[in-house]
């Protein structure tokens, strides 16, 4: 599912990141990755951004973003 | 032999601050990500010869995919590899992601000296590293700092020269985050801690309602902060000194030159019943400093010292994620905040700001809105001062016009301009509870930035502005441009001068405004006007200089198109 429809407070794990190198690099430098295990702190709503929680880094995603990132709630 | 020395680093990890520390320099540092936006050059003493210390912008990697990305890598490159050191600057506290631009360069050749710093930090947090272990894994020299209280940074100083290249294996991404996961395995150990008071509260400020309800807390405190500091110096300070130190000493100083004569024209100005009027004298040595002094550097102080604590306590990005999706209509994202709030202070450091932002379409609606509609403490204060004895109504009805502008302009510059504004994306910085000192430096160096720009332009206006009407030089430009300001905005021929010199400085402009007697419609008006009109002169140049020449003539004709629409709608429509 696309992280903008996980639950808040859950953990999951990053399957595909969707579109395109560029928006995969930037994610990556910080630590946003397939295989990355995050946890969901919260969506601001009317397609606020999603915060999310990777290792020690708190990365707030826009929403357009964040619909491309795919995860698999664990 | 080491040429220069780079800080190399993720964004908001404390560089520019061990810039300063090596360097004596000041920079200005933030809790948040993307403070510098200027590259910083400094030396550092070396034996007896001095070297090169540049401070590059954050960067998460060294395959750019940002502006200020890009410059940090081309700057890296500019040197052969040979004659540089790079102090790879990380946060203690999130070593696992700051290590990854290390493993970088370290594979790219570059030699390195690891910095760890915020180590006090990490240890509140219960996260322990084993910089030794790290500096035999790594093969390079590993010191832990902690620049805000200049622990480390001797003993980084004598490394530096021990940097050297060590042969790495290049690793595409994914390998990278794995050889990673191993390594903090092995050198960082965590003290599991429950949740504090600074933990709680990091959390609340990111959730839709608790973090609405806290913004609105931040917002109200700040205002009313801003005030109370600015009014009590004012009371406390500065009108004691300027009623009854300043005044008496002037009038001692000039009992011999005639009143009405061409010196006391220009130094004192007219008297106002019988004595000196501070705000309607108009002397280069009356009104301008009192203008300057006694009523908006009050204010200057007060506003800076709270963006300082916002700034440093790193509140700034949890506002700017609760506003995101309020800006997008805008055709900017959440980040915009930023430079916005820093054009409140002045529209400069504002405009120069929203180099944070990606596209160029972003920067030009951001720039233009920062220009147009937020008005800079110089200008508030002029305008609190002014219009405030009519009753704050009319001094929320001028920010209510400037802010429906805000709206009304983002929404057509978005629909006009081609191209979609790029998603936002931002790392949160953790709170954090700035150093007096720090705080106390940077409030110091902004409040002097003030003065050393205001007062020669001030007194350097005052000048001319008294020779030219001592000898009436602005009757003939007044007549020119009467018909326009005395049939569609309701004011008179004289607050044409006063239009004009808001070119120069807005604050003198609104103080020129001070002995026409206007009502307090004229007033509102000529205040409205003058914020939205033509940029001060300042921020014209920066304009041109991060928008390039057609942009700013496209944006000018939008101002002076809009003044034209603003004065006359509020002549004939809204305050009848």
């Amino acid at each position: 599912m696309p992280l903008t429809r996980l639950p808040e407070k859950k953990r999951a794990k990053v399957v595909e990141i969707t579109g395109g190198a560029h928006l995969r690099d930037k994610l990556m430098g910080m630590g946003v990755y397939a295989g990355r295990e995050l946890l969901k702190l919260s969506c601001i709503g009317l397609r606020g951004p999603v915060v999310v929680k990777t290792g020690r880094s708190v990365v707030a995603i826009g929403y357009g973003m964040a619909g491309k990132i795919t995860v698999e709630a664990l | 032999m080491i040429k220069r020395i780079y800080l190399a680093g993720n964004p908001n990890v404390g560089k520019s601050v061990v810039f300063s520390r090596l360097t004596g320099v000041h920079v200005v540092s933030s809790n948040y990500p993307g403070t510098t936006v200027e590259i910083s050059r400094g030396s550092l003493q070396y034996g007896d010869r001095d070297i090169e210390v540049v401070d590059l912008p954050g960067t998460y990697s060294l395959e750019p995919t940002s502006g200020a990305e890009e410059t940090a890598v081309s700057l890296l490159n500019e040197l052969p590899k040979e004659e540089i050191a790079v102090v790879n600057v990380l946060d203690s506290t999130n070593l696992e992601r700051n290590l990854s631009l290390t493993l970088q360069l370290i594979e790219k050749g570059f030699p390195v000296v690891v910095c760890l710093n915020m180590c006090d930090d990490a240890g509140h947090r219960g996260i322990y590293i084993d910089s030794d272990k790290l500096s035999s894994l790594l093969s390079v020299p590993v010191i832990s700092t902690c620049a805000v209280t200049g622990a480390g940074i001797k003993l980084l100083m004598s490394t530096i020269q021990e940097a050297r290249p060590v042969s790495r294996p290049r690793l595409s991404h994914g390998e990278r985050w794995l050889e990673l996961g191993k390594l903090i395995e092995q050198v960082q150990s965590l003290e599991h801690r429950h949740h504090t008071l600074r933990e709680l509260l990091e959390d609340a400020s990111v959730r839709p309602w608790t973090g609405l309800l806290m913004a609105a807390a931040a917002v109200f405190v700040s205002f009313k902060m801003v005030r109370f500091i600015g009014e009590t110096i004012i009371i406390r300070i500065t009108d004691p000194f300027f009623m009854e130190i300043y005044r008496p000493l002037l009038e001692k100083l000039t009992a011999g030159i005639k009143e009405g004569g061409f010196w006391f024209h220009l130094l004192i100005g007219d008297l106002i019943n019988g004595g000196i009027d501070f705000k309607q004298s108009l002397g280069l040595l009356t009104t301008a400093p009192y203008i300057e002094i006694g009523m908006v550097l009050p204010y200057v102080i007060a506003f800076y010292f709270i963006l300082s604590l916002l700034e440093d306590i790193g509140y700034l990005p949890r506002l700017a994620i609760l506003l995101d999706n309020l800006m997008h209509p805008l055709g900017l994202h959440g980040y915009a905040v930023i430079p916005i709030l820093l054009g409140f202070g002045c529209n400069v450091p504002g405009i120069l700001s929203t180099r944070v932002l990606e596209s160029k379409r972003e920067r030009l609606i951001a720039a233009t809105i920062i220009s147009i509609g937020v008005p800079c403490v110089p200008l508030q204060a002029m305008i609190v001062g002014l219009l405030g004895r009519f009753g704050g109504l009319y001094v929320g009805g001028v920010y209510l016009v400037l802010f429906s502008l805000v709206i009304i302009l983002g929404l057509m510059l978005n629909r006009l301009m081609r191209g979609n504004s790029p998603e936002f994306l931002l790392e949160i910085p953790p709170y954090r509870i700035p150093p007096l000192y720090l705080l106390g430096r940077k409030l110091y160096f902004r409040v002097k930035g003030f003065l050393l720009e205001a007062m020669p332009v001030v007194l350097l206006g005052v000048f001319f502005i008294n020779i030219l009407m001592y000898f009436k030089v602005f009757d003939a430009v007044t007549g020119l441009f009467a018909p326009l300001v005395v049939n569609l905005f309701g004011l008179p021929k004289d607050a044409i001068v006063a239009l004009a010199v808001g070119f120069l400085r807005k604050d003198v402009a609104v103080g020129l405004l001070a002995p026409l007697n206007l009502n307090i419609k004229q007033l509102f008006i000529a205040s409205t006007l003058l914020a939205v009109s033509f940029p001060c002169v300042a921020t014209f140049f920066v304009l041109l200089k991060e928008l390039g020449l057609k942009a700013l003539l496209k944006s000018t004709l939008l101002m002076i198109g809009i003044s034209i629409l603003v004065g006359t709608l509020l002549n004939f429509v809204i305050l009848r």
